[in-house]
């Protein structure tokens, strides 16, 4: 085993749904405990904490529990932690923990992401969401336009791709129908019931090329990972799977002033830190709060050329649970619920651990790329069962 | 139609008012020329502070587009056109705003537009028209 190296060892979700009434901090808790009970983790061996984005006052639903709320209600001596939006998107807190059980600074970090956002909506008073007369920020480039959602942000990269490379509606709809199938196999996922072609086809538009069904939606659920130092694995009970590469690359954290999305950079930064290659993978679990991601994803990690995502993916064979490049088959985020990020990893994990069930990918897969994020932030991690 | 306003400060003053003379300001390096949006006191290419907000000519091509069906907003009536702009003689700066005055459907990439201001008190929108 390689001790200078990070691993995720335990992994553990909360009940995925809308609108709960379970207290988010008992969400996490609930996550917490599963990820510990996997690992054979006891809550007095965890010494890190590290979260996405940290607690946000002013959007509770977005990010309702930080880490200063994890550390002091569950008793933990934190010898480093770690909590903030400014990072390269939701995985970037792995990437932080990672690094810091592989300085040393800590053996088993508990990262987790906490969503409330349904909840929250149909709780305002309870979760208020800040009323500003004025934006400021990198808002004030984007809402004056009424450009408000990141549905419009990502439907025009989307637009390009339609217009520039050929990217059909009937391509774009393999992401949706092979989440909705993959869902139909996960007891825990939030949309399980099937999706037809005709019925996408039919679905009203969003934000043009982006219709219904390419969306996520606001869900309520925690997500948790346990790293752990490879020095500190005879701790474990379970099956370590290896973080054998990560990236996250960002060169300006804008949605217009860039060319092009940050997964461009960080998919090919990815195979830099690795001996592995695309044809190596087994599995990718690729961040789709908007079907378009994975098809950027697919062309930034290599697995084809720019512009080609759209072919790649058509028919949908090669991505499905049986296909030679099985996506998101927990469901992704548009079927499997918006966990923001973690999802993706928790399924590599589930999956490469041949814990998937109903939904396990044939064949003993042994590497899988997950990634987050992908327009003006990005994190992809490479995992591996040796 | 009514519109989240940008809050004004010493660094977006002079893009966020220039309409009030008919101008579209861009923070500009007076040392090396390179144009720095979002505005910023320093230089992004060569770390110069020696920036100043200078007029472009206020056209432009469409670098991408997309209709907005969805009332994310309840004041805004769909659809619209939200698009990217890359603004001529400002290279790297490209703007997301609307092109308004036409059916939604008469946008595409590499069109040609210019600015029009629409005035919201103290702010002046630079939106897009199709240049005939």
């Amino acid at each position: 085993m390689r001790t200078n190296e990070a691993f995720i060892t335990g992994v553990g979700m909360s009940e995925v749904g809308t609108k709960l009434t379970r207290h988010p901090l008992l969400l996490t808790l609930d996550a917490i405990k599963e990820a510990l009970a996997e690992s054979g983790l006891a809550i007095g061996q965890i010494d890190g904490v590290s979260t996405y984005p940290g607690r946000v006052p002013a959007y509770l639903g977005f990010s309702p529990v930080g880490a200063d709320e994890v550390i002091d209600a569950l008793g933990i001596r934190a010898t480093w932690y770690a909590g903030g939006g400014e990072i390269s998107s939701q995985l970037g807190a792995v990437v932080a923990a990672a690094a810091a059980v592989r300085a040393g600074l800590a053996r088993h970090v508990i990262c987790f992401r906490t969503v409330y956002e349904a909840a929250a909506m149909a709780r305002p008073d309870e979760y208020p969401a800040l009323r500003r007369d004025r934006v400021d920020g990198s808002s004030q480039w984007t809402a004056p336009f009424n450009a408000i959602s990141a549905a419009n942000w990502t439907a025009q990269y989307a637009m390009r791709h339609v217009k520039r490379y050929g990217l059909t509606r009937e391509q774009l709809a393999q992401v949706a129908l092979t989440d909705r199938a993959n869902a139909l196999l996960n007891p825990r996922a939030l949309v399980r019931e099937p999706l037809t072609l005709d019925q996408y086809m039919a679905a009203r538009m969003i934000s043009t090329p982006l219709c219904l069904y390419d969306c996520d939606r606001f869900t309520d659920a925690s997500t948790v990972l346990i790293v752990s130092a490879g020095d500190a694995l005879d701790e474990v009970k379970c099956t370590p799977v290896r973080i054998a590469a990560m990236a996250g690359t960002v060169e300006r954290h804008s949605w217009d002033q860039p060319e092009w999305m940050a997964c461009y950079p960080t998919g090919a930064d990815l195979w830099k830190h690795t001996d592995y290659k695309p044809d190596d993978v087994d599995t990718v679990q690729l961040y789709d709060g908007f079907a378009f991601y994975p098809i950027c994803w697919l062309e930034a990690l290599g697995f084809c050329e720019l512009g080609e995502g759209g072919r790649f993916i058509e028919g949908g064979k090669r991505i499905a649970l049986d296909g030679e490049l099985p996506l998101n088959t927990f469901g992704g985020q548009i079927a499997g619920g918006r966990l923001h990020g973690f999802g993706f990893a928790h399924e590599a994990v589930t999956q490469l651990r041949g814990n998937a069930g109903a939904r396990q990918i044939k064949n003993d897969p042994r590497v899988a790329v997950c990634t987050s994020g992908g327009g003006p932030l990005a994190t992809a991690l490479l995992l591996a069962r040796d | 139609m009514s519109r989240p306003l940008p809050r004004l400060d010493n660094d977006n003053r002079a893009f966020w008012t220039g309409g009030a003379d008919g101008e579209l300001r861009l923070h500009q390096c007076q040392d090396c020329q390179a144009f720095i949006h979002p505005p910023r006191p320093v230089c992004r290419s060569c770390l110069s502070e020696h920036v100043k907000a200078v007029a472009v000519a206020g056209t432009g091509v469409v670098d991408t587009y997309t209709v907005n069906c969805q009332k994310f907003s309840p004041t805004a009536e769909v659809p619209f056109v939200i698009a990217r702009v890359a603004i001529d003689g400002a290279p790297g700066v490209i703007l997301t705003t609307n092109i308004v005055d036409c059916p939604v459907d008469a946008v595409d990439i590499g069109d040609r537009v210019r600015v029009k201001f629409e005035q919201h008190g103290d702010v002046w929108l630079p939106l897009f028209v199709k240049a005939s």
